[in-house]
Order: structure tokens, then sequence, then C-alpha cells
């Protein structure tokens, strides 16, 4: 499977679950559309559970740190809104809705995965099943990242076996443990 | 009977369906449209307007507290796992927008039609439970203080650990109303065989390989304190919080007490799910079951400023060992320790708020609380740290500028 094959499987289902996350909560359409009043965004996500377009669109609005981290989406369409209109709705969603700002949080944390050898591996395969802030807050030693791994290998993550090795060491390297004696404490 | 038998329901629709308000079964409307509607928007924490909520007996509310509508603090997107603002933990019955959220796999994404629970195994007859069946047997409203086993695992001084990397605040009261699970055990009939009993929901991972998370709880509790929950807080459980039914088990870490429940498994032996076999095991291979004395301070935050003189502190402490039976407020490093007053009364599986009037004098300080609960056992001033991060009860320290 090339990569890019690989790629657009494990998108669409992040697209998939994102979308499922949306109407679980009832919400993600002020996400896309701005502001909104909350009685009606709740009401709305109830009746036609508009949160998977919504969402979906958001996704994959090229923001370019956005763009950089996950690698090109050859198969995705190229999205039909004005740029102003793409930058307004990209901004910071505002504080009170739990969903918006997870959805924020959430590609914030995808972008701050440091480029380099390994980094594909972590996007391609981790990601298709759990979000990234679930690897970079923890720190741990190659003993550590590689029991992880072997795990989720265990469980069906899509890590070629080759690829393995690649793998843990981009986590040992970037998500280190910490010194002995302090806290485990977050990347900044 | 172990893996994926939660086929009670055959007809279910996607959360993706473009209608999922006709949740309807045969007869009268389970879920109803307006309880969607409430469920969908606090699950969105996304209330404009805050609504207070009846406060139970003893409740407080610090008059300083920093309140936000969904204050919650994320610490993994996906599956959404969020932990309450210190602040929020001022008051004694928890907001459905700052209550914690923690599951495996997050919510199911597929939902039956028609909601039911059913009871099979070693009983005498299998029964079905509609949710409005449950309803109508109107049972217990209590409040239950729920602490997800790996609180402050992120603040254990350990090199390495495994798991959401909590720091204080996956932990929140609620008031549950529901059914004891006891009751609904009867209408089955349990046979001597039946000792344990699986719960199980229909969440799980995305990908097909990942065992399902099942807990199974020993007869003495599922006898005992257990009880199916149908609302929180006087209204219906949004689904981040395991609505529409999810199982609450008093004094005992909160993936015991299981969400989006549908089915009760009667059956002779523990669970040997990898999520009760292999996860949540302390260092010596015992199971994390029970709460342990801890005490929060809502009040002041870290890195506070305040003026000498006096102020109050104050916070939650709550333990799976009986009522929390003492608080002490230390000031100074935990060289002295003076008692807190306890506010209101002892509710059984809920936590205690405690205030304690304190004089500081400029400079830094640090202000710590130690709970003692019904056994005598004593918060420890650092908790054993163990590989998965469970159990860490250690003393909460909070700096302060005294100006």
């Amino acid at each position: 499977m090339s990569r890019d094959t690989r790629w657009s499987g494990a998108s669409a289902w992040r697209l998939a679950r994102a979308a499922v996350t949306a109407a679980v909560l009832g919400c993600g359409r002020g996400d896309a559309n701005g502001p909104k009043s909350v009685g009606a965004a709740g009401a709305d996500s109830v009746s036609r559970a508009p949160g998977a377009k919504a969402v979906a669109d958001a996704d994959v609005a090229p923001t370019p740190g956005f763009t950089s981290a996950q690698g090109t989406r050859p198969t995705q369409p190229a999205s039909a809104v004005a740029p102003a209109a793409v930058a307004a709705r990209m901004a910071p969603p505002p504080p009170s809705t739990l969903v918006t700002r997870t959805s924020a949080e959430e590609q914030a944390a995808i972008r701050a995965l440091p480029a380099g050898p390994g980094h594909e591996l972590v996007v391609g395969s981790c990601l298709t099943c759990h979000g990234a802030m679930i690897i970079t807050r923890q720190h741990k030693d190659t003993a550590g990242w590689n029991k992880s791994v072997t795990q989720m290998m265990a469980w069906g993550a899509p890590v070629a076996k080759d690829k393995k090795a690649a793998l843990v060491a981009y986590l040992v390297d970037h998500y280190p443990a910490s010194a002995a004696g302090e806290p485990a404490r977050p990347a900044p | 009977m172990r893996d994926g038998t939660h086929g009670g329901a055959p007809r279910t629709t996607s959360a993706l369906a473009s209608h999922p308000v006709d949740v309807r079964s045969d007869g009268p409307p389970v879920l109803g449209r307006r309880e969607l509607i409430a469920a969908g928007m606090m699950a969105a924490g996304a209330l404009a307007t805050r609504r207070l909520v009846g406060q139970s007996a003893g409740a407080t509310r610090a008059p300083d507290a920093v309140r936000t509508a969904s204050g919650l603090v994320i610490r993994n997107a996906r599956p959404l796992d969020a932990e309450a603002p210190l602040s929020a933990l001022a008051t004694f019955e928890t907001s459905p927008e700052d209550f914690f959220v923690r599951s495996h796999f997050g919510p199911p994404t597929q939902l039956p039609l028609a909601w039911t629970l059913a009871i099979d195994g070693q009983v005498q007859r299998r029964v079905t439970f509609t949710l409005d069946e449950i309803r109508k047997m109107g049972g217990q409203t209590r409040p239950v203080t729920l602490e997800c086993a790996g609180n402050g695992r992120g603040v254990f001084r350990l090199p390495k650990t495994s798991g959401v990397q909590w720091e204080y605040g996956a932990v929140s009261t609620a008031t549950w109303t529901g059914v004891p699970l006891s009751a609904l055990l009867e209408r089955a009939g349990l046979t001597e065989r039946a000792r344990h009993f699986w719960m199980e929901a229909p969440d799980q991972a995305p990908g097909g390989g990942v065992p399902k998370f099942l807990r199974s709880i020993p007869r003495d509790v599922a006898l005992g304190e257990a009880f199916v929950a149908y609302a929180m807080n006087g209204r219906p459980i949004p689904l981040l919080h395991g609505g529409p039914l999810r199982l609450i088990v008093p004094g005992w870490f909160g993936m015991a007490s299981t969400k989006w429940l549908t089915h009760v498994h009667a059956m002779p032996e523990e669970s040997d799910n990898f999520f009760m076999a292999k996860g949540y095991r302390y260092a010596d291979g015992s199971a994390v079951t029970k709460m342990r004395p801890k005490s929060v301070i809502a009040a002041p935050l870290a890195n506070q400023r305040v003026s000498a003189g006096s102020f109050t502190v104050h916070g939650q402490a709550w333990s799976g060992g009986g009522s929390v039976r003492v608080v002490d407020v230390s000031v100074d490093g935990g060289r002295t320790w003076r008692a807190a007053r306890l506010v209101g009364t002892a509710q059984p599986g809920a936590w205690r708020t405690w205030e304690a009037d304190v004089v500081v004098h400029s400079g830094p300080a640090v202000i710590m609380a130690r709970a003692t609960d019904g056994t005598g056992a004593v918060q420890p001033m650092q908790a054993a740290a163990n590989p998965g991060g469970y159990g860490n009860n250690s003393i909460h320290q909070v700096p302060i500028h005294v100006a």
C-alpha cells in the first residue's frame, strides 16, 4: 500500500470520527459558520445533525500548518470557500464551546508534532485511532515507548513491522522520559 | 458472551444519521426530543446561560470562584478526556459542563433506537428493561463523587507513566438518580453461581483488534450500593457522561461506573477482560478498586496573590473508605496543621466540602490539605508511585504569594 493510499484511508477515517464526535456532541455548526446562538446550535444539531459536514469542511481547510503537519492529501477536494472566509472560520473559537475548543486543541497538537524521521508514521499510524495529545503529553524511555507501540500493534495499529523501530525512535527522541524525581510534565 | 454480545437492539441509528431526533421505539418515545436536545446541549457544554442546578444539602459556592461555561481542561481530544478546572470544584455539586470526562473509546457511535438494559447469565430468567421502565421504577437520588483512577497521574514524581496525564481535576460530584442494581437483579432471580457481574456497553475502539472495555463488580457490591442511573443533577444524563443509562458504584474509582450500560451478565467468575486482568492494577498486582482518602484545594489557586492576614481556604475531600472524618490544613508547608470546618452533613459516597480560616504573612507560602477517612486512613504526603500511575492521593500543595 503506498503511503498516499494509506493516508487517504486514514484521513477519511479521521474525518468520519470527527464528524461522529461532532454529531454526538450536538455541536459543530457554530465552529464553521461563525457565532450563533447557543440554543439554536443545540437544537440544530439534534434535528439535522449538521456537524458532519461542518467539521469536515473545517478539517480540510488549507491552513498552512495543518497541511504541512499531515502531509499532502491529493484525494481531498479543494475548498470552494474564499480565503478570507476560511481565515475567519479558522480563528480561535469562542472559549465557551467544548467541541470547537477540542477541535482546535487537537489540530494544534498535530501541528506541534516535530518534523523529522518517523513523523509520517505517527500521523499515519497512531492518529488513525486516537488524538495526538495522548502521545505528546506522555514521556517515556525506549522500553516504555516500545511497550506502548507493541501493545498498539497487537491491537491492530497499522504499523509495518520494519517501521516499528523508527516509530519508537521518533517517540523517544521527542517525548523522552522525565528526569527521575521530577513529575512527568507535558511538552510546552 | 464476553465480547460483542450487545446485540439486544438490532435496530440502530448512527450518530451521523440525518434525523437522530427520530430515536423512537414502537411504543412511546424513550428519548424525547426535548431530552435529546438537552442532552446534546449539555454534552456540548455550550449553554450560554448557566442554569443553576438544584444544590444538594451542604452545597456551598465560593464567592470568588471563577466559573466559566465549559471550562474543562482537555487532556486528550480523541477520545475526549478532560478534567475540571480546580475553580469548578469549589461547589459541592459539579455541573455537567464542568464534570470531568473520561472513557477509553469515546461515546458509542451506534446508538440503539430504543435503549434497553438486559440481565442474563446465571439467572433464573433473562429480563430486559426499557429506559422508560427503569425511570418509572423511580429509585433513589443521591450525590456520588466519581474520581478517575488515574487522577494525579501527571503529577506523580515518576520518570514515566502511561496514560492520560491528569493533574488534579479528574474528580467531580453529581447528584444521580437511579434504580438499585439489586432491584433489577431481583427481577431476574440470581442463582448461587452468580458471583460477579460483567457490565457491557456498546462503546468500542475504532480498530477491531482492541478489546472492549468491560468491567465486572463482585456480588456484594452489585447487591449493595451499586445503582443504574438515568439522571444527573435532575436531568437526563448527557451522552458524554454515560447517558442515557450508566452504572454508579459509590466509593469506587470511576472505571467501575460503566457508561452507556446495555447488559449485565451474571457470571461465576470475575471478568478476564484486559481492563480487568491487566489494566487498573497497582505495582503489586492488586486490583484498583476503591478511592483513596484525598483532598483538593479549590481556593486559593496555585500562584495566586493574596494579601497578608486572614483568608479562607476551601475545597473538597473524599474517600472510598467511608466518609471523610477530618480535614487538616497547613499554611507552612506541612509543619503545623489545624482542622478545617466540615460543611453540611456527611453523605456516604460523596465528597465533603471543607473550609478553614488561615492567617498568612508576607512571602511565599504553600497551602496543604490532608484528609482522614472513617477507617482512620490518612492521606500521605507522597503516595507510592506505580507504573500505571493509579491512586495518586498525595497531599495537594498549592504555592501562593502573600503580599
